[in-house]
Protein backbone atom coordinates (compact mmCIF):
# COMPACT_ATOMS: atom_id res chain seq x y z
CA UNK A 1 0.00 0.00 0.00
CA UNK A 2 1.82 3.44 -1.17
CA UNK A 3 1.93 6.14 0.83
CA UNK A 4 -0.76 8.08 -0.29
CA UNK A 5 -2.76 5.37 0.40
CA UNK A 6 -2.56 4.97 3.65
CA UNK A 7 -2.51 9.15 4.21
CA UNK A 8 -5.77 10.52 5.87
CA UNK A 9 -7.67 13.45 4.20
CA UNK A 10 -6.12 16.12 6.55
CA UNK A 11 -2.82 15.11 6.31
CA UNK A 12 -3.66 15.25 2.31
CA UNK A 13 -4.78 18.75 2.80
CA UNK A 14 -1.99 20.06 4.36
CA UNK A 15 0.37 18.53 1.68
CA UNK A 16 -1.63 20.35 -0.94
CA UNK A 17 -1.08 23.68 0.77
CA UNK A 18 2.35 23.02 0.65
CA UNK A 19 2.03 22.90 -3.38
CA UNK A 20 2.08 19.38 -3.20
CA UNK A 21 0.88 18.09 -6.51
CA UNK A 22 0.55 14.76 -5.88
CA UNK A 23 -1.46 14.61 -2.81
CA UNK A 24 -3.52 17.72 -4.03
CA UNK A 25 -4.95 14.73 -6.78
CA UNK A 26 -4.89 12.53 -4.68
CA UNK A 27 -7.50 14.32 -2.28
CA UNK A 28 -9.21 15.29 -5.11
CA UNK A 29 -9.70 11.71 -7.55
CA UNK A 30 -12.48 10.14 -5.11
CA UNK A 31 -14.29 13.48 -5.14
CA UNK A 32 -14.57 14.54 -9.32
CA UNK A 33 -17.48 12.12 -9.94
CA UNK A 34 -19.77 13.67 -7.32
CA UNK A 35 -18.73 17.33 -7.56
CA UNK A 36 -18.90 16.84 -11.19
CA UNK A 37 -22.86 15.31 -10.86
CA UNK A 38 -23.26 18.35 -8.69
CA UNK A 39 -22.43 20.93 -10.93
CA UNK A 40 -24.48 19.22 -13.91
CA UNK A 41 -28.00 18.77 -11.36
CA UNK A 42 -27.22 23.00 -11.32
CA UNK A 43 -26.71 23.46 -14.83
CA UNK A 44 -28.17 21.29 -16.45
CA UNK A 45 -25.89 19.94 -18.67
CA UNK A 46 -22.12 18.02 -18.94
CA UNK A 47 -20.48 20.47 -21.01
CA UNK A 48 -20.99 23.76 -18.88
CA UNK A 49 -20.76 21.63 -15.74
CA UNK A 50 -17.20 20.09 -16.86
CA UNK A 51 -15.95 24.17 -17.80
CA UNK A 52 -17.16 24.83 -14.11
CA UNK A 53 -15.73 22.21 -12.43
CA UNK A 54 -12.36 22.73 -14.40
CA UNK A 55 -12.61 26.33 -13.57
CA UNK A 56 -13.49 25.40 -10.11
CA UNK A 57 -10.37 22.75 -9.94
CA UNK A 58 -7.93 25.23 -10.86
CA UNK A 59 -8.72 27.80 -8.35
CA UNK A 60 -9.00 25.26 -5.35
CA UNK A 61 -5.29 24.29 -6.66
CA UNK A 62 -4.22 28.21 -6.99
CA UNK A 63 -5.81 29.07 -3.27
CA UNK A 64 -5.46 25.82 -1.80
CA UNK A 65 -2.61 27.81 -0.13
CA UNK A 66 -4.57 29.58 1.79
CA UNK A 67 -6.99 27.51 3.36
CA UNK A 68 -7.14 28.03 7.04
CA UNK A 69 -9.68 25.48 8.30
CA UNK A 70 -8.00 22.41 7.11
CA UNK A 71 -10.95 20.43 8.59
CA UNK A 72 -13.38 22.17 5.99
CA UNK A 73 -11.83 21.58 2.78
CA UNK A 74 -15.01 19.76 1.36
CA UNK A 75 -17.11 22.57 2.32
CA UNK A 76 -14.68 24.66 0.70
CA UNK A 77 -14.02 23.04 -2.39
CA UNK A 78 -17.87 22.50 -2.65
CA UNK A 79 -18.39 26.04 -2.08
CA UNK A 80 -15.82 26.89 -5.20
CA UNK A 81 -17.84 24.70 -7.25
CA UNK A 82 -21.05 26.59 -6.65
CA UNK A 83 -19.88 29.65 -7.55
CA UNK A 84 -17.99 28.43 -10.59
CA UNK A 85 -21.91 27.46 -11.43
CA UNK A 86 -22.59 30.83 -10.45
CA UNK A 87 -20.22 32.13 -12.92
CA UNK A 88 -21.05 29.63 -15.76
CA UNK A 89 -24.98 30.83 -15.46
CA UNK A 90 -23.75 34.61 -15.54
CA UNK A 91 -22.17 34.18 -18.37
CA UNK A 92 -24.72 31.82 -20.05
CA UNK A 93 -27.31 34.68 -20.22
CA UNK A 94 -29.29 36.64 -17.94
CA UNK A 95 -31.58 36.71 -20.06
CA UNK A 96 -31.96 33.05 -19.62
CA UNK A 97 -32.16 33.15 -15.69
CA UNK A 98 -35.44 34.47 -14.10
CA UNK A 99 -35.42 34.74 -10.60
CA UNK A 100 -39.18 34.53 -9.18
CA UNK A 101 -39.30 36.60 -5.81
CA UNK A 102 -41.51 35.15 -3.26
CA UNK A 103 -41.92 35.99 -0.08
CA UNK A 104 -40.46 33.90 3.12
CA UNK A 105 -42.67 32.80 6.04
CA UNK A 106 -41.89 32.47 9.50
CA UNK A 107 -39.89 28.96 10.17
CA UNK A 108 -41.14 27.75 6.81
CA UNK A 109 -38.43 25.27 6.36
CA UNK A 110 -41.10 22.86 8.66
CA UNK A 111 -43.60 22.70 6.15
CA UNK A 112 -43.96 19.81 4.76
CA UNK A 113 -44.25 18.83 0.89
CA UNK A 114 -47.07 17.60 -0.58
CA UNK A 115 -46.97 14.29 -3.01
CA UNK A 116 -46.45 16.17 -6.73
CA UNK A 117 -48.61 14.22 -9.28
CA UNK A 118 -45.71 12.04 -10.15
CA UNK A 119 -43.61 14.68 -11.64
CA UNK A 120 -40.85 12.14 -11.34
CA UNK A 121 -42.53 9.49 -13.20
CA UNK A 122 -42.60 10.60 -17.02
CA UNK A 123 -40.57 11.60 -19.89
CA UNK A 124 -43.09 14.71 -19.80
CA UNK A 125 -42.77 15.63 -16.21
CA UNK A 126 -39.00 15.51 -15.98
CA UNK A 127 -38.92 17.88 -18.79
CA UNK A 128 -41.50 20.27 -17.23
CA UNK A 129 -39.41 19.77 -14.27
CA UNK A 130 -36.51 20.91 -16.41
CA UNK A 131 -38.10 23.79 -18.19
CA UNK A 132 -39.29 24.92 -14.22
CA UNK A 133 -35.80 24.38 -12.81
CA UNK A 134 -34.21 26.57 -15.20
CA UNK A 135 -36.25 29.45 -14.40
CA UNK A 136 -34.39 29.81 -11.00
CA UNK A 137 -31.65 31.13 -10.33
CA UNK A 138 -28.05 29.91 -9.55
CA UNK A 139 -28.25 30.27 -5.80
CA UNK A 140 -31.48 28.95 -5.80
CA UNK A 141 -30.75 26.08 -7.99
CA UNK A 142 -27.62 25.67 -6.11
CA UNK A 143 -29.05 25.35 -2.49
CA UNK A 144 -31.61 23.00 -4.03
CA UNK A 145 -29.13 20.60 -5.53
CA UNK A 146 -27.06 20.82 -2.07
CA UNK A 147 -30.28 19.74 -0.03
CA UNK A 148 -32.31 17.00 -2.38
CA UNK A 149 -29.44 15.57 -4.61
CA UNK A 150 -26.39 15.56 -1.98
CA UNK A 151 -28.63 15.24 0.62
CA UNK A 152 -26.92 17.51 2.94
CA UNK A 153 -27.95 18.76 6.25
CA UNK A 154 -28.67 22.16 6.66
CA UNK A 155 -25.75 22.90 8.99
CA UNK A 156 -23.44 21.11 6.06
CA UNK A 157 -25.05 23.86 3.45
CA UNK A 158 -24.51 26.57 5.97
CA UNK A 159 -20.73 25.62 5.74
CA UNK A 160 -20.68 25.74 2.37
CA UNK A 161 -22.78 28.37 1.45
CA UNK A 162 -20.59 30.84 4.28
CA UNK A 163 -24.13 31.53 5.57
CA UNK A 164 -25.99 30.95 9.31
CA UNK A 165 -28.23 28.23 9.32
CA UNK A 166 -31.33 30.00 9.44
CA UNK A 167 -30.59 31.67 6.58
CA UNK A 168 -30.19 28.64 4.45
CA UNK A 169 -33.48 27.17 5.88
CA UNK A 170 -35.38 30.52 4.56
CA UNK A 171 -33.28 30.55 1.27
CA UNK A 172 -34.34 26.73 1.00
CA UNK A 173 -37.76 27.55 1.38
CA UNK A 174 -38.27 30.36 -1.07
CA UNK A 175 -36.14 28.22 -3.72
CA UNK A 176 -38.86 25.51 -3.12
CA UNK A 177 -41.95 27.75 -3.42
CA UNK A 178 -39.94 29.02 -6.65
CA UNK A 179 -39.50 26.38 -7.70
CA UNK A 180 -43.43 25.42 -7.72
CA UNK A 181 -44.30 28.56 -8.99
CA UNK A 182 -42.29 27.76 -11.86
CA UNK A 183 -43.91 24.34 -12.11
CA UNK A 184 -47.19 26.16 -12.46
CA UNK A 185 -46.11 28.46 -15.17
CA UNK A 186 -44.68 25.85 -17.06
CA UNK A 187 -48.14 23.68 -16.59
CA UNK A 188 -50.44 26.33 -17.78
CA UNK B 1 -48.15 22.94 -7.76
CA UNK B 2 -46.35 21.08 -4.69
CA UNK B 3 -43.29 18.56 -5.47
CA UNK B 4 -42.49 15.83 -3.29
CA UNK B 5 -39.24 15.34 -1.03
CA UNK B 6 -38.81 12.54 -3.35
CA UNK B 7 -39.73 13.48 -6.63
CA UNK B 8 -37.18 16.32 -6.05
CA UNK B 9 -34.57 14.08 -5.34
CA UNK B 10 -35.17 11.87 -8.12
CA UNK B 11 -35.69 14.45 -10.68
CA UNK B 12 -32.43 16.11 -9.35
CA UNK B 13 -30.49 12.85 -9.60
CA UNK B 14 -32.00 12.70 -13.43
CA UNK B 15 -30.16 15.93 -14.01
CA UNK B 16 -26.79 15.15 -12.67
CA UNK B 17 -27.46 11.92 -14.31
CA UNK B 18 -26.28 13.77 -17.64
CA UNK B 19 -22.52 13.99 -16.27
CA UNK B 20 -20.08 11.89 -18.69
CA UNK B 21 -17.46 10.53 -15.64
CA UNK B 22 -15.01 9.92 -18.04
CA UNK B 23 -11.91 11.86 -18.46
CA UNK B 24 -12.24 13.50 -15.11
CA UNK B 25 -7.88 12.98 -14.34
CA UNK B 26 -7.83 15.39 -17.36
CA UNK B 27 -9.50 17.84 -15.57
CA UNK B 28 -7.26 17.26 -12.07
CA UNK B 29 -4.15 17.70 -14.72
CA UNK B 30 -4.78 20.42 -15.79
CA UNK B 31 -5.70 22.38 -12.85
CA UNK B 32 -2.67 21.37 -11.19
CA UNK B 33 -0.58 22.50 -14.33
CA UNK B 34 -1.47 25.93 -14.09
CA UNK B 35 1.29 27.88 -12.40
CA UNK B 36 -0.10 29.13 -9.11
CA UNK B 37 0.91 33.02 -8.43
CA UNK B 38 4.31 34.32 -6.41
CA UNK B 39 3.51 34.93 -2.74
CA UNK B 40 3.33 38.71 -2.39
CA UNK B 41 7.25 39.68 -1.14
CA UNK B 42 7.63 42.00 1.58
CA UNK B 43 9.09 45.74 0.70
CA UNK B 44 12.65 44.96 1.62
CA UNK B 45 12.38 41.99 -0.46
CA UNK B 46 11.32 43.62 -3.44
CA UNK B 47 13.74 46.37 -3.07
CA UNK B 48 16.92 43.20 -2.64
CA UNK B 49 15.20 41.70 -5.41
CA UNK B 50 14.91 44.42 -8.05
CA UNK B 51 18.40 45.95 -7.37
CA UNK B 52 20.07 42.29 -7.91
CA UNK B 53 18.34 41.76 -10.56
CA UNK B 54 19.18 44.82 -12.33
CA UNK B 55 22.80 44.22 -11.39
CA UNK B 56 22.96 40.97 -12.90
CA UNK B 57 21.11 42.75 -15.94
CA UNK B 58 23.91 45.45 -16.55
CA UNK B 59 26.44 42.75 -16.17
CA UNK B 60 25.28 40.52 -18.90
CA UNK B 61 24.65 43.39 -21.11
CA UNK B 62 28.57 44.73 -20.70
CA UNK B 63 29.89 41.12 -21.20
CA UNK B 64 27.49 41.06 -24.35
CA UNK B 65 28.99 44.49 -25.66
CA UNK B 66 32.65 43.66 -25.26
CA UNK B 67 32.23 40.26 -26.76
CA UNK B 68 30.08 40.72 -29.77
CA UNK B 69 29.64 44.57 -29.41
CA UNK B 70 26.55 46.35 -30.11
CA UNK B 71 23.54 43.97 -31.20
CA UNK B 72 20.66 44.31 -33.10
CA UNK B 73 17.36 43.46 -31.58
CA UNK B 74 15.68 40.07 -32.14
CA UNK B 75 11.96 39.31 -32.35
CA UNK B 76 10.86 38.89 -28.76
CA UNK B 77 8.86 36.11 -28.33
CA UNK B 78 6.23 35.80 -25.17
CA UNK B 79 4.09 38.19 -23.58
CA UNK B 80 5.03 42.02 -24.62
CA UNK B 81 4.90 44.40 -21.84
CA UNK B 82 4.52 48.07 -22.39
CA UNK B 83 6.89 49.90 -24.14
CA UNK B 84 8.47 46.63 -25.66
CA UNK B 85 9.38 46.99 -29.50
CA UNK B 86 6.68 45.26 -31.31
CA UNK B 87 6.36 44.50 -34.87
CA UNK B 88 5.44 48.05 -37.16
CA UNK B 89 1.62 48.74 -37.27
CA UNK B 90 1.36 49.98 -40.89
CA UNK B 91 0.99 48.95 -44.42
CA UNK B 92 2.91 47.49 -45.93
CA UNK B 93 3.19 45.58 -49.41
CA UNK B 94 2.72 41.48 -49.10
CA UNK B 95 3.83 38.49 -51.28
CA UNK B 96 0.49 36.89 -53.16
CA UNK B 97 -0.39 33.30 -51.28
CA UNK B 98 2.06 30.83 -52.76
CA UNK B 99 5.09 33.01 -53.58
CA UNK B 100 7.14 31.98 -50.71
CA UNK B 101 7.50 28.10 -49.70
CA UNK B 102 6.68 27.09 -46.47
CA UNK B 103 9.07 25.77 -44.02
CA UNK B 104 8.93 22.67 -41.70
CA UNK B 105 6.75 23.47 -38.45
CA UNK B 106 9.96 22.11 -36.65
CA UNK B 107 11.65 25.10 -38.15
CA UNK B 108 9.04 27.02 -36.23
CA UNK B 109 9.69 28.58 -32.79
CA UNK B 110 5.72 27.94 -31.98
CA UNK B 111 5.08 29.52 -28.12
CA UNK B 112 4.09 27.35 -26.18
CA UNK B 113 2.20 28.45 -23.43
CA UNK B 114 4.90 27.80 -20.38
CA UNK B 115 2.63 29.09 -17.43
CA UNK B 116 -0.58 29.27 -17.99
CA UNK B 117 -2.21 33.03 -17.04
CA UNK B 118 -5.34 33.02 -14.88
CA UNK B 119 -7.31 35.95 -15.88
CA UNK B 120 -8.48 38.35 -13.57
CA UNK B 121 -12.91 37.55 -12.07
CA UNK B 122 -15.47 37.99 -14.06
CA UNK B 123 -13.44 35.76 -17.08
CA UNK B 124 -13.05 31.62 -16.72
CA UNK B 125 -9.89 30.51 -14.94
CA UNK B 126 -8.93 28.30 -17.98
CA UNK B 127 -11.06 28.69 -21.35
CA UNK B 128 -13.80 26.20 -21.87
CA UNK B 129 -12.39 23.18 -22.52
CA UNK B 130 -14.26 22.72 -26.04
CA UNK B 131 -11.67 25.29 -27.18
CA UNK B 132 -9.21 23.05 -25.66
CA UNK B 133 -7.00 26.16 -24.80
CA UNK B 134 -5.56 27.92 -21.86
CA UNK B 135 -4.94 31.40 -21.26
CA UNK B 136 -1.80 33.16 -22.75
CA UNK B 137 -0.71 37.05 -21.35
CA UNK B 138 -1.47 39.44 -18.78
CA UNK B 139 -4.45 40.80 -16.87
CA UNK B 140 -3.81 43.92 -19.78
CA UNK B 141 -3.77 41.38 -22.54
CA UNK B 142 -4.41 38.08 -23.17
CA UNK B 143 -5.52 35.67 -25.62
CA UNK B 144 -5.98 32.11 -26.23
CA UNK B 145 -3.40 29.36 -27.33
CA UNK B 146 -3.29 25.68 -27.31
CA UNK B 147 -1.34 24.38 -24.65
CA UNK B 148 1.24 22.53 -27.34
CA UNK B 149 1.31 25.62 -29.54
CA UNK B 150 -0.94 27.07 -32.31
CA UNK B 151 -1.09 25.42 -35.44
CA UNK B 152 -3.68 26.80 -37.94
CA UNK B 153 -5.09 24.87 -40.81
CA UNK B 154 -7.81 25.42 -42.99
CA UNK B 155 -7.82 28.62 -43.00
CA UNK B 156 -10.41 29.99 -45.53
CA UNK B 157 -8.65 31.19 -48.33
CA UNK B 158 -9.12 34.35 -51.21
CA UNK B 159 -6.96 36.07 -53.58
CA UNK B 160 -5.05 37.68 -51.31
CA UNK B 161 -4.44 35.05 -48.84
CA UNK B 162 -5.39 33.22 -45.55
CA UNK B 163 -8.12 34.92 -43.49
CA UNK B 164 -8.53 34.08 -39.53
CA UNK B 165 -10.20 35.58 -36.73
CA UNK B 166 -8.13 36.64 -33.81
CA UNK B 167 -9.39 37.02 -30.16
CA UNK B 168 -8.12 38.94 -27.35
CA UNK B 169 -9.20 40.05 -23.78
CA UNK B 170 -8.09 42.74 -21.44
CA UNK B 171 -8.88 44.05 -18.34
CA UNK B 172 -9.18 47.56 -19.32
CA UNK B 173 -12.03 46.46 -22.21
CA UNK B 174 -15.11 47.85 -21.36
CA UNK B 175 -17.62 46.21 -24.32
CA UNK B 176 -20.25 49.59 -23.24
CA UNK B 177 -17.59 51.87 -23.30
CA UNK B 178 -16.28 51.22 -25.93
CA UNK B 179 -18.10 48.86 -28.58
CA UNK B 180 -14.95 49.32 -31.12
CA UNK B 181 -11.97 48.23 -29.07
CA UNK B 182 -8.74 50.37 -30.18
CA UNK B 183 -6.84 47.10 -30.97
CA UNK B 184 -4.47 46.48 -33.37
CA UNK B 185 -2.89 43.23 -34.64
CA UNK B 186 0.14 42.70 -37.25
CA UNK B 187 1.80 39.90 -38.47
CA UNK B 188 5.47 39.03 -39.44
CA UNK B 189 6.92 36.33 -41.07
CA UNK B 190 9.84 34.74 -39.33
CA UNK B 191 10.94 31.90 -41.73
CA UNK B 192 11.56 34.43 -44.39
CA UNK B 193 12.15 37.76 -44.51
CA UNK B 194 9.85 40.70 -46.28
CA UNK B 195 6.12 39.03 -45.81
CA UNK B 196 4.20 41.56 -42.94
CA UNK B 197 0.62 41.69 -42.80
CA UNK B 198 -1.75 44.30 -40.19
CA UNK B 199 -5.10 44.54 -39.35
CA UNK B 200 -5.25 48.48 -38.20
CA UNK B 201 -7.81 49.19 -35.25
CA UNK B 202 -10.75 49.22 -34.13
CA UNK B 203 -11.79 46.14 -33.99
CA UNK B 204 -15.40 44.62 -33.22
CA UNK B 205 -15.96 42.42 -30.30
CA UNK B 206 -17.88 39.03 -29.16
CA UNK B 207 -19.54 38.14 -26.10
CA UNK B 208 -19.50 34.14 -25.26
CA UNK B 209 -18.69 31.46 -22.51
CA UNK B 210 -15.35 32.61 -22.53
CA UNK B 211 -16.50 36.15 -21.85
CA UNK B 212 -16.25 39.66 -23.57
CA UNK B 213 -13.34 39.53 -26.15
CA UNK B 214 -12.49 41.65 -28.82
CA UNK B 215 -12.08 40.26 -32.14
CA UNK B 216 -9.91 41.33 -35.09
CA UNK B 217 -9.81 39.33 -38.51
CA UNK B 218 -6.65 39.23 -40.00
CA UNK B 219 -5.68 38.45 -43.31
CA UNK B 220 -2.33 36.39 -43.74
CA UNK B 221 -0.42 36.75 -47.22
CA UNK B 222 1.30 33.49 -46.97
CA UNK B 223 1.38 29.83 -44.99
CA UNK B 224 4.28 29.69 -42.98
CA UNK B 225 5.46 30.77 -39.80
CA UNK B 226 3.96 33.79 -38.08
CA UNK B 227 4.61 36.09 -35.30
CA UNK B 228 1.22 37.86 -34.38
CA UNK B 229 1.40 40.93 -32.30
CA UNK B 230 -1.53 42.89 -30.62
CA UNK B 231 -1.29 46.27 -29.69
CA UNK B 232 -3.93 47.65 -26.95
CA UNK B 233 -3.65 51.03 -24.72
CA UNK B 234 0.21 50.70 -24.63
CA UNK B 235 0.31 47.21 -24.10
CA UNK B 236 1.40 44.19 -26.07
CA UNK B 237 1.52 40.66 -26.66
CA UNK B 238 2.56 38.42 -29.45
CA UNK B 239 3.14 34.86 -30.18
CA UNK B 240 4.25 32.75 -32.33
CA UNK B 241 2.27 30.44 -34.87
CA UNK B 242 2.19 27.90 -37.90
CA UNK B 243 0.24 28.81 -40.47
CA UNK B 244 -0.62 25.42 -42.53
CA UNK B 245 -0.94 26.06 -46.33
CA UNK B 246 -4.42 23.83 -46.11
Amino acid sequence: MSELETASSLDLVHRAREHDAVAFSALLQPRLAGLLRTATAVLGNDGDARDALQAALTNAWLHVGALRATDRFDAWLLRIVVNECRHALRRRGRARVREISIGVEEEPWTTPLVSSDGLADSVVGRDTFDRAFERLGADQRAILVLRYHDEMAIAEIAAVLAVPEGTVKSRLFAARSSLERALEKENR
Amino acid sequence: MNISENDLHELLTSRASRASLGGLDELLDRATRTSRPQRPMRQRQLLAASVGVTLLASIVVAITLLTFGPFNPAPSFGPGLAGEPTSSIGPTPSPAVGDIQPTPLASCPVTVPGRWFVPPSGYPAVPPSLYGKVWYGSANLWTMLSPTGDVWSGLPRDAAGLTQKTLWWSQSFDLAREPSPAIAVAGTRLDVAGPTFVAASPGTSVEADFGTAMLVGVLIPTSGCWKITATYRGDALNYVVWVAAK
